[in-house]
């Protein structure tokens, strides 16, 4: 009797604790505090975009695909932020798992001046960790990953870890 | 007769040269039969991101598939099985691993099971021993509740009273 009320008060244990201190949407992401992993993409353009010559302003590297519904809410979202933050940071866009076409397409409907490279065997991605779209990286200009956010973004948190980065400045991310 | 021997001769001929190409195209050389091999053991380690418990050798999604080809990829590069499972643990966690290490919280996987077979297994004998003991005061309790002779007599010598009364 005794040994079943402990059983059972522990198992409410967890439950409370998975419950209360869990985050469901939290997942493992052990990149952030790393190096970026560089990358060689053939951009929409025809260009080809590398990570060590993008430039030295921090970076916001977002993962999409034009069949990911949340990334539709998320695109206009990120059409104001690229107007709001132009010359102080830079926006690439890596599209996953989709093709040429549909990605031209997405970005003549929907607007969008940032660079976005094809990312055709999610190679990048899974240097990346990536799991599915859309996912968003924070890099800083020494090319250290700050934050990844596995979820649509929101106006609140894009700002919130793009003013992160620019505090930064051309300090190191933490843990680093 | 030689018309015969001649033609038979250029069947064989055609069959035997033609054959050869196809067996090209068909049998694949044993180096990538065993980097296939090698790619399906490492990928059964490994979970997919996108999946419910499967690795990415069971997967069908698209990341898998592309995973598996990352496999294959740093095998050809000559890196070992376990550069290859570092190299997601890395990007992906732990979690990526479809035998976590037995090490830190992860002990209680694989100690739980154990532990919760030596309680089950007290409780079992705990139970057993209770109810050998219930028994034992059941069968005592009826021994004790058995007539004596001279109960017995004495409630054979009431009746026949009664009856004679």
């Amino acid at each position: 009797m005794a040994g079943g009320l402990v059983f059972a008060a522990g198992f409410l244990g967890l439950l409370v604790y998975g419950l209360v201190w869990g985050d469901p949407r939290a997942v493992p992401t052990p990149m952030v505090g790393g190096p970026a992993p560089d990358f060689a993409l053939e951009t929409l353009s025809g260009d080809t975009l590398r990570l060590s010559e993008a430039g030295d302003q921090p970076l916001v590297i977002n993962f999409w695909a034009s069949w990911c519904i949340p990334c539709q809410d998320e695109h206009p979202l990120l059409v104001d932020y690229s107007v709001a933050y132009k010359g102080r940071i830079r926006l690439i866009g890596i599209v996953y798992q989709d093709t040429r076409a549909n990605a031209e397409r997405w970005i003549r409907e929907r607007g969008g001046d940032w660079t976005n490279a094809l990312d055709l065997r999610s190679q990048t991605a899974i240097e990346y960790g990536v799991r599915g779209v859309p996912e968003t990286f924070f890099i800083t200009r020494d090319r250290q990953v700050l934050q990844h956010l596995p979820m649509p973004m929101t106006p609140a948190v894009l700002r919130f870890w793009t003013d992160s980065l620019l505090a930064l400045g051309k300090t190191k991310a933490p843990g680093t | 007769m030689n018309r015969r021997i001649a033609l038979s001769a250029v069947v064989f001929a055609a069959m035997w040269f033609g054959s050869i190409p196809g067996n090209a195209q068909t049998t694949a050389p044993p180096d990538s039969v065993a980097l296939e091999a090698r790619v399906r053991e490492i990928a059964a380690t490994i979970r997919c991101p996108v999946c419910l418990n499967l690795s990415i050798a069971d997967s069908p999604s698209e990341l898998a598939r592309d995973m598996r080809d990352v496999i294959r990829e740093h095998l050809k590069r000559g890196e070992t099985e376990a550069q290859v499972k570092a190299f997601f643990e890395a990007r992906y966690g732990e979690w990526v691993d479809m035998k976590p290490k037995a090490h830190g919280f992860n002990l209680l996987v694989w100690l739980l099971p154990g532990v919760l077979v030596l309680a089950g297994g007290g409780l079992i004998v705990l139970l057993v021993r209770r109810w050998i003991g219930n028994s034992a005061a059941t069968a005592t309790a009826a021994s004790a509740g058995t007539p004596s002779d001279e109960d017995r007599h004495r409630v054979q010598d009431e009746l026949a009273r009664g009856e004679l009364d």
